[in-house]
């Protein structure tokens, strides 16, 4: 059966670090879009398509052709966003129709928890981070344990010995957490995030590649960056010395320029191209 | 909240944090920490593959002669093709071609059937028979030192395989893995791993997941020379191979 996914664009009310597509922004080492395709790979889905308006290119990059995940994905263009019955309507001959479950999907949710809607308002979008971290750990997923309960921390990960974490919390890999930082509960740290010595973060956020100096705190926020966002107000600061927060690794921006342009073109035909390349420039294989 | 065990640290911090001078001197502190980062999350990748290539590299021109006595002892044999290549399965389920020294006879694929029925590996993902009877002369002695393995350098040189990973599987044993199996496959496929030195293919299926996943989530340079020194002497001595 064929599922139809599709990738929200920008939402008014949530911002994410570096306008990433929501679709694509790490979320507990993996993006949305992985755990769904995941979930329905698990489901003994074999045929997916993707439908995106922004980000074509990054999404087709993550995607590939499905083969991740043991099924056929195809990444479809859209001038915008389309609702669910637009969807169905559009699309109706690739979807089937007798079955019990919508195979059409907003990725607005994690699978299996559409009441928990991830991008309505930042509490509501931590409060579902926070529900998901038992549930983060597919089965398809290598490398993360739960080193005590509730305490999940992902393989090359660095913890000192004197850190302090709390339950429920989440350690994404190569995250490095120095001496005497405390590692609140409710407290996500993303893959490849520095928490420096006697840092203390507490339901928050921290997001992936960011550096939370000595002795930095950070509660119930999202620390992006150099952004750092309060849940509770929706208020936001950037924080000017990187000493006390920064992003350690410069971010990769929209395409830009006659080279981004080119990349991004040679991405959207790349399986148009490797065909004319077999069929017509190299000699046929028996 | 400060930890009371720190308190003349974070008196130097916050006097470090007072002046413009300070500031600048942990900012420095900070680009140390981008560098660090980076190689924690990239340099054992990037060391694993200078590795691959140079070691890849060295054992192609050392065991050149033996590799054109091998292709002329298969020609001679049956005068068919010395190469076969064979699509295999690589890292997040990437097909890729995987070299090999023939060592089955010609219609060796066609009579795949009439084999399967006597694999020896219970779950029938994977399949293993000691004595096929499609296998040639030369490709019984090849196959007891594992020399059809040694084009696999070339894949190793190429970067579609490594020198310690996983063993790249089948696309027809793919379709029967299940998303647990599927976790072998979130590292870049190997010519030896944990399994081939720890009882080679005697051990079952899932025992080879286990062995594999173990080996993608704890894996180092240091770990990987480990199983190059131990399959030298597990191949030499023909012990367990197919």
């Amino acid at each position: 059966m064929n599922y139809l996914l599709i990738c929200p664009g920008a939402r008014a009310h949530v911002r994410m670090p570096g306008d990433c597509p929501l679709a694509t922004v790490p979320l507990l080492g993996q993006t949305l879009l992985e755990y769904w395709l995941s979930h329905l790979a698990m489901a003994g889905t074999r045929e997916v398509t993707i439908l995106a308006d922004t980000a074509l290119a990054e999404i087709q990059v993550l995607v590939g052709g499905g083969q991740r995940w043991g099924l056929k994905a195809t990444v479809q263009a859209e001038v915008r966003e389309l609702t669910v019955a637009q969807a169905t309507v559009k699309y109706s001959r690739q979807i089937a129709t007798a079955t019990t479950s919508n195979p059409v999907v907003l990725l607005d949710h994690f699978p299996g928890i559409p009441e928990k809607p991830l991008f309505e308002t930042h509490a509501g979008f931590f409060a579902t981070l926070e529900a998901w971290i038992p549930h983060a750990n597919t089965a398809d997923r290598v490398g993360t344990r739960e080193l005590r309960p509730g305490i999940w921390v992902s393989h090359y990960a660095n913890v000192s010995p004197q850190a302090e974490l709390e339950a429920p919390c989440w350690i994404g890999r190569h995250a490095r957490i120095g001496s005497n930082a405390i590692i609140g509960a409710g407290s996500i740290i993303e893959d490849g995030a520095v928490i420096d010595q006697a840092a203390e973060i507490r339901s928050s956020h921290v997001g992936a590649g960011t550096y939370v100096g000595k002795f930095g705190s950070i509660h119930e926020s999202f620390a992006w960056g150099d952004v750092l966002l309060s849940w509770r107000t929706g208020s936001a600061v950037q924080v000017p010395d990187p000493f006390m927060m920064c992003a350690l690794h410069a971010q990769r921006g929209p395409t830009v320029g006659m080279l981004g342009k080119l990349t991004e073109l040679y991405a959207r035909n790349k399986v148009d191209a490797e065909l004319l390349w077999k069929n017509l420039l190299m000699d046929r294989e028996g | 909240m400060i930890n009371e065990a720190l308190p003349n640290l974070w008196m130097r911090h916050l006097a470090l944090a007072e002046t413009a001078w300070g500031r600048s001197w942990l900012n420095l502190q900070v680009k140390q920490e981008c560098l660090r980062a980076a190689w924690e999350c990239h340099g054992p990748d990037t060391a694993k593959r200078l590795f691959d290539v140079v070691f890849s590299l060295i054992v192609l021109m050392a065991i050149g002669p033996l590799l054109l006595l091998i292709m002329c002892l298969i020609k001679l044999e049956d005068g068919g093709p010395v190469m076969f290549s064979q699509t295999r399965v690589g890292k997040f389920g990437t097909e890729f071609k995987m070299y090999k020294f023939r060592s089955m006879c010609l219609d060796a694929e066609q009579r795949l059937q009439e084999v399967l029925a006597l694999n020896e590996h219970r779950e029938g993902i994977t399949f293993k028979l000691k004595n096929d009877p499609r296998i040639t002369l030369v490709g019984r002695w090849l196959r007891k030192f594992s020399f059809d393995e040694l084009p696999q350098f070339y894949n190793v040189l190429i970067g579609n395989m490594s020198l310690v990973g996983p063993r790249p599987p089948l696309p027809r044993e793919v379709d029967m893995y299940t998303p647990a199996h599927r976790r072998r496959l979130a590292g870049q496929p190997g010519i030896t791993c944990t399994w081939q030195i720890s009882g080679r293919s005697n051990i079952d299926f899932s025992g080879q997941v286990k062995l594999d996943v173990t080996y993608i989530e704890n894996r180092n340079l240091l770990m990987d020379l480990k199983i190059l020194m131990q399959t030298v002497p597990a191949v030499l001595s023909g012990r367990g191979a197919c």
